[in-house]
């Protein structure tokens, strides 16, 4: 009878496997309804930049990309996404420099004061890969993360996909120049009402995480292993600069890599008007940032 | 080892392999090879309070021996307190002793006099609440002279550590359990498949209805501020469906699992949103610890046959008891009684014994009289879901306020809807349709779709497992994990 019973169940699990191969179709066909199709690009290798900006929305919304090409000449591609961190933009980059062209500059947009830490609107956002588990790299990363199992993963393409697979509505429009350059969102024209946005101003080293800081370094050493310049910059925040973020940046960066910070002295970043909200720069803000990252970036090929 | 991990789902198979292919053999090999499967299962999770439970077991072993030998009352009685000292002094110290010294230090200062008194960093022995029930009813049935004690000491700790209900029970009764431990197991094919069956449904309750509901009910209570009464009406909905799916979902695992090794465990809930009155939920909920409250504290605290008012008082302390046990905050006692106020009219007009039975038997649908009584009680049981799914006292307070305001009539907030927001509200009708139409069955699968030609049935329980891996996302620990 045991043995009838443990027969009866593989045969069922036979069956299980063979009918779940039925859902390859679906899971091959998610990655052509995604809104935003970067991440797919970047791993079928059509992302073709000299110079690469990264980051969460910082990266995004504090750089002008149109006008960057303008002032250096160089191709310029974004990719940095919202809500997103340093363990993410690290694995985007570690795809990225084996399937694409090698940019000559990256340009990381650091978070200020969450860069190394735990904050709860960046995370690593797996909402981005789901879509793209036809990909052996993001199935990978999944597994790696908890997020699908071993198993399960290597015997059922049902367990690869998941809910997003069956969103066959029409995706959110995006604006025109999220192929061309990455941008994500455009920038705005809306400025931040004046007044006190107040925070802790002080870094509290022991926030920090040990992933995040490996993902830091590794970040870094996928640059230099490749000869690709590494620039941190820092944008402005309508509120003060955590003291001691930047020393803890300069502690922890190699020698070759390259910090950028903006010029403090500039008194129109004390402006509310340059701000969407006290974290994030608006177009004339960006503008702003956008020009000053334009002159480093020359001197840095001049040098 | 969590039942909806690949661990266990490594596990199992092989303990169930060697089991039946090698120790069913021997009635002592068998007991012994479930110890040790029980043993790690539960050393999975933290080897270290394996000692706990060895202890908790060997307490009770003795005093069972102890006092089934003794000679005099006051020496039964002797014995009996130590078993009650030990075990609710562990649960004592592991669950409720920073509760008690926090409130103690507040209620000290509250009067002007500061109290140095610091709380322990406690880690909270998983399912310590369920084998200590457990373990204290073997010896309190010893003691009434209901069961006779077990002479094998093996056979006691398996009974102990049984792995498919070890950590969030059913609360088995020794005198149920225990002699199942006594005679050698025949491996029944109808009875493994029903298991599996069992099994499945219980993956889909917690997997697809509870942890999808969770990601729900989190996002509003978590943000209640920002939200109108009826979207915090619809979170506590979502919430109602996530503690059932989650609970009654590892029960059937429990009992699913349990029937594979040959083993029948007790039921553990008949689907209790389906109750036409508190009282007739508080019969279907939860069973096993209700009845355990039912038999160790109510009955003896005089139960009913004082008069009513006396019922009242025992009926008001078992659902401050009951609430109590689910954890070591003011929130799980406004619980407990706020469910005794729901059921204390019931007793007192002697209505509380009205509905037994499957409701509508035979009916595809309820009476439109069954249908609003089970409507209505659904909301009450839901309204107090509120003060178990909150942080704190106030907070339940706060969101209470909001639904029995003005913007109970507003639209419940809802942004773009994701497909796994759909698919919950689409799945919460179909799980409701499923258990309504196996409602006089032990569990809503167990006869489902036996008519059908063996395809079409395999195809229904793949279209189940594919739901589950569409729908899963990280491992999800049970709630009454935490009890």
């Amino acid at each position: 009878m045991v043995k009838h019973f443990v027969l009866k169940c593989g045969l069922f699990l036979l069956f299980l496997v063979v009918i779940d191969k039925a859902f390859l179709p679906l899971r091959n066909s998610v990655p052509n309804r995604v809104s935003d199709p970067r991440v797919r690009e970047l791993l079928e290798g059509n992302i073709d930049a000299d110079i690469l900006i990264m980051g969460s929305s910082r990266g995004d919304e504090s750089i002008r990309n149109t006008e960057l090409e303008e002032a250096t000449g160089k191709k310029v591609f974004n990719l940095s996404f919202h809500g997103t961190e340093v363990e993410f933009s690290t694995f985007l980059l570690e795809l990225f420099v084996d399937r694409n062209r090698l940019p000559e500059t990256i340009v990381r947009v650091l978070d200020d004061p969450h860069e190394l830490c735990k904050e709860e609107y960046i995370d690593f956002r797996f909402d981005l890969l789901y879509p793209l588990v036809k990909y052996a790299p993001v199935r990978k990363e999944l597994v790696k993360r908890g997020q699908k199992n071993w198993l399960l993963n290597a015997l059922f393409v049902s367990h690869q996909v998941n809910w997003q697979a069956f969103d066959f509505r029409q995706p959110p429009a995006h604006n025109d120049t999220l192929l061309r350059y990455g941008t994500q969102v455009e920038l705005n024209d809306k400025s931040l009402p004046k007044g006190e946005y107040v925070r802790d101003s002080s870094l509290n080293q022991s926030l920090e995480l040990r992933e995040k800081v490996q993902a830091f370094k590794r970040f870094e050493a996928i640059c230099h292993e490749r000869d690709v310049n590494l620039v941190l910059a820092l944008a402005p925040n309508y509120r003060e600069v955590t003291q001691g973020f930047m020393q803890r940046i300069k502690e922890l960066a190699d020698p070759e890599t390259h910090l950028f910070e903006f010029d403090r002295c500039l008194q129109a970043y004390a402006d509310s008007t340059c701000y969407n909200d006290p974290t994030h720069l608006n177009r004339k803000g960006a503008g702003l940032f956008t020009s000053e990252l334009a002159t480093c970036l020359n001197k840095l090929e001049r040098e | 080892m969590l039942f909806n991990s690949i661990d266990f789902a490594l596990f199992f198979p092989l303990v169930f392999l060697l089991y039946w292919g090698i120790f069913n053999r021997s009635l002592r090999w068998s007991n012994g090879f479930l110890l040790i499967s029980s043993y790690v299962f539960y050393g999975w999770w933290d080897w270290r309070f394996l000692f706990l439970i060895a202890f908790s077991s060997l307490i009770d072993y003795f005093v069972g021996q102890g006092v089934f030998r003794a000679r005099t009352q006051v020496q039964r009685k002797f014995l009996l307190a130590v078993s009650l000292t030990v075990n609710l002094g562990l649960l004592g110290v592991f669950k409720y002793y920073n509760f008690f010294i926090e409130n103690l230090t507040e209620a000290f200062r509250l009067f002007g006099h500061p109290l140095e008194m610091s709380s322990l960093q406690i880690i909270l022995p998983v399912g310590i609440s369920f084998y200590t029930f457990q373990t204290l009813s073997y010896t309190i049935d010893v003691y009434r002279n209901e069961i006779k004690p077990t002479q094998d000491i093996i056979e006691f700790f398996a009974f102990v550590s049984f792995f498919p209900q070890l950590v969030a029970g059913p609360i088995e009764r020794a005198r149920e359990l225990l002699p199942q431990f006594g005679v050698k197991r025949e491996f029944n094919y109808a009875v493994a498949v029903d298991g599996m069956r069992q099994i499945l449904f219980g993956l889909f309750k917690k997997m697809v209805i509870a942890d999808n509901c969770a990601v729900l009910a989190n996002d509003i209570f978590n943000n209640y501020e920002l939200y109108s009464g009826s979207t915090l009406l619809l979170g506590a909905i979502f919430f109602a469906f996530q503690i059932y799916g989650d609970f009654s979902g590892y029960s059937d695992i429990a009992l699913g699992t349990a029937s594979l090794l040959g083993f029948r465990l007790s039921r553990n809930f008949a689907y209790p949103y389906f109750s036409r009155d508190v009282a007739e939920f508080w019969r279907r909920w939860h069973i096993s610890l209700t009845s355990w409250f039912r038999d160790y504290v109510y009955i003896p605290l005089g139960g009913s046959r004082g008069g009513k008012w006396m019922a009242a008082r025992n009926t008001f302390i078992i659902f401050l008891v009951s609430g109590f046990w689910h954890g070591p905050n003011w929130t799980f006692l406004a619980w407990g009684g706020l469910n005794a106020l729901f059921f204390l009219p019931l007793l007192l007009t002697g209505k509380n014994r009205q509905h037994w039975g499957v409701v509508d038997e035979g009916s595809l649908l309820p009476s439109p009289m069954n249908a609003a009584k089970i409507v209505f009680t659904f909301f009450l049981i839901t309204f107090s879901w509120v003060f178990f799914r909150a942080e704190n006292i106030q907070q339940a307070l706060d969101i209470i306020k909001k639904i029995i305001s003005s913007s109970l009539f507003e639209l419940p907030h809802w942004g773009r809807m994701s497909i796994r927001e759909m698919a919950v509200i689409g799945f919460i009708p179909v799980f409701l349709a499923l258990e309504w139409h196996g409602r006089s069955w032990a569990h809503a699968l167990e006869n489902f779709g036996s008519q059908w030609p063996r395809p079409a049935r395999w195809l229904g329980y793949a279209a189940m497992i594919f739901t589950i891996f569409f729908l899963t996302g990280e491992e999800q620990e049970f709630i009454y994990f935490q009890f």
